[in-house]
């Protein structure tokens, strides 16, 4: 399987260049690219001097944004499979093997690499918006996602198109949701995280909170308005 | 409130969101500028359903009618709504300013770069036939 990792970096110069050559010391038969979205500080630069492979948006398009120019990449370039995985260190490149053996095993569109599959979500203000989140989505489509916040995910050939060229499809807990409800299939694989180590999340404290209306909103009304999605007229 | 009037306020509101949502059906908007818009409808419909509610508001916060009371509010809310307008605005004309810039400074460091390749190029293919020149007159001699 041709996969392909898409890394989106927003002011990242401190950690970039651990992650990247975690990557390539830990599995150097994957392909990488990395996404500089619009970022103030030296991303760019250092990824350049590192002779990374860098997609260099001139402009801060946000997450959604970022990692839709990744799906596009590869879309075009054929891959068979595209994980997200973040710049800031979060992800660990050991468990991307899982991922990607977990969705030829069981056949699934997206594996998401979760927390808490066999472990216990602890309760910070954080894990409790996910929890919300977990419940709304069992509530619309019936089905138990252990960690939908969780931001390293893998996405199959099926889908890869749609989140390189439909609107809304940002990588977010909403989306799941309504792919679930059009048949997609989403599995999960345990994985554990390391607290960002240098820098700045996407998500300040008021952002964190723009972020769980939006969702609840969008989860709880707005996908029952949306157009089935191709996968679903395929099969 | 006359019953017909309270019909066609039920009737226009219900419209206006079955409008909303089929845009969203279209996918001709993104979610996160629908929410406003669903929000309002669904106050809209609750308001028109129950007027009730204009009747309370405007004797809590002591308006003359319920008229004055539901007019008001949506005034703020459009007041709030045309700022935040604004201010997306601003931040898209800087984005497109920010890419026209970056584009063309590309292009012309790309042109540059291409120039300087190329003047390399007939220089260096300039000196090789000066060579075969020279090589070709020491062969003749």
């Amino acid at each position: 399987m041709k996969v392909l990792i898409i890394i989106p970096a927003y002011n990242e110069e401190s950690n970039i260049v651990r992650v990247v050559t975690n990557i390539h010391k830990l599995l150097p038969d994957y392909d990488y690219v990395v996404i500089n979205d619009g970022s103030l500080d030296n991303t760019a630069q250092v990824c350049r001097n590192n002779n990374f492979r860098l997609i260099d948006l001139p402009a801060n398009l946000g997450l959604a944004g970022a990692f839709q120019t990744g799906m596009k990449y590869a879309w075009k370039n054929g891959y068979d499979a595209a994980i997200q995985f973040d710049g800031d260190g979060q992800h660990r490149a050991e468990y991307i093997p899982e991922l990607v053996k977990q969705m030829e095993l069981t056949d699934s569109d997206i594996v998401i690499g979760s927390r808490f599959v066999s472990k216990r979500k602890p309760f910070t203000p954080r894990m409790i918006g996910s929890r919300l989140l977990a419940f709304l989505i069992f509530c619309t489509t019936g089905k138990h996602l252990k960690d939908p916040t969780s931001g390293m995910r893998l996405y199959g050939h099926n889908v890869i198109k749609e989140y390189a060229l439909e609107l809304n499809y940002a990588p977010e807990p909403d989306t799941l949701a309504y792919l679930l409800n059009n048949g997609c299939k989403i599995s999960e694989v345990q994985v554990k995280m390391d607290e960002r180590q240098n820098g700045k999340s996407y998500l300040g404290f008021l952002g964190s909170y723009h972020y769980m209306f939006k969702q609840v909103i969008s989860i709880v009304f707005v996908q029952w308005f949306r157009k089935p999605t191709l996968l679903k007229k395929k099969k | 409130m006359s019953k017909t009037l309270q019909v066609f306020m039920i009737s226009v509101t219900i419209l206006f969101s079955l409008y909303v949502t089929s845009t969203i059906r279209r996918s001709k908007v993104k979610i996160d500028y629908t929410f406003f818009w669903i929000v309002l409808s669904l106050v809209m419909i609750i308001t028109s359903i129950f007027p009730q509610i204009g009747f309370w508001g405007a004797d809590l916060f002591g308006f003359v009618t319920p008229f004055h009371f539901v007019i008001t509010v949506a005034f703020f809310f459009l007041f709030y709504k045309v700022f935040t307008l604004s201010l997306q605005m601003s931040k898209m004309q800087d984005s497109i300013e920010k890419l026209t810039q970056t584009i063309a400074l590309r292009e012309m460091k790309w042109m540059e770069e291409n120039a300087n390749t190329k003047s390399k190029k007939n220089l260096s293919t300039q000196n090789k036939s000066e060579k075969t020149k020279k090589k070709s007159s020491q062969t003749k001699k």
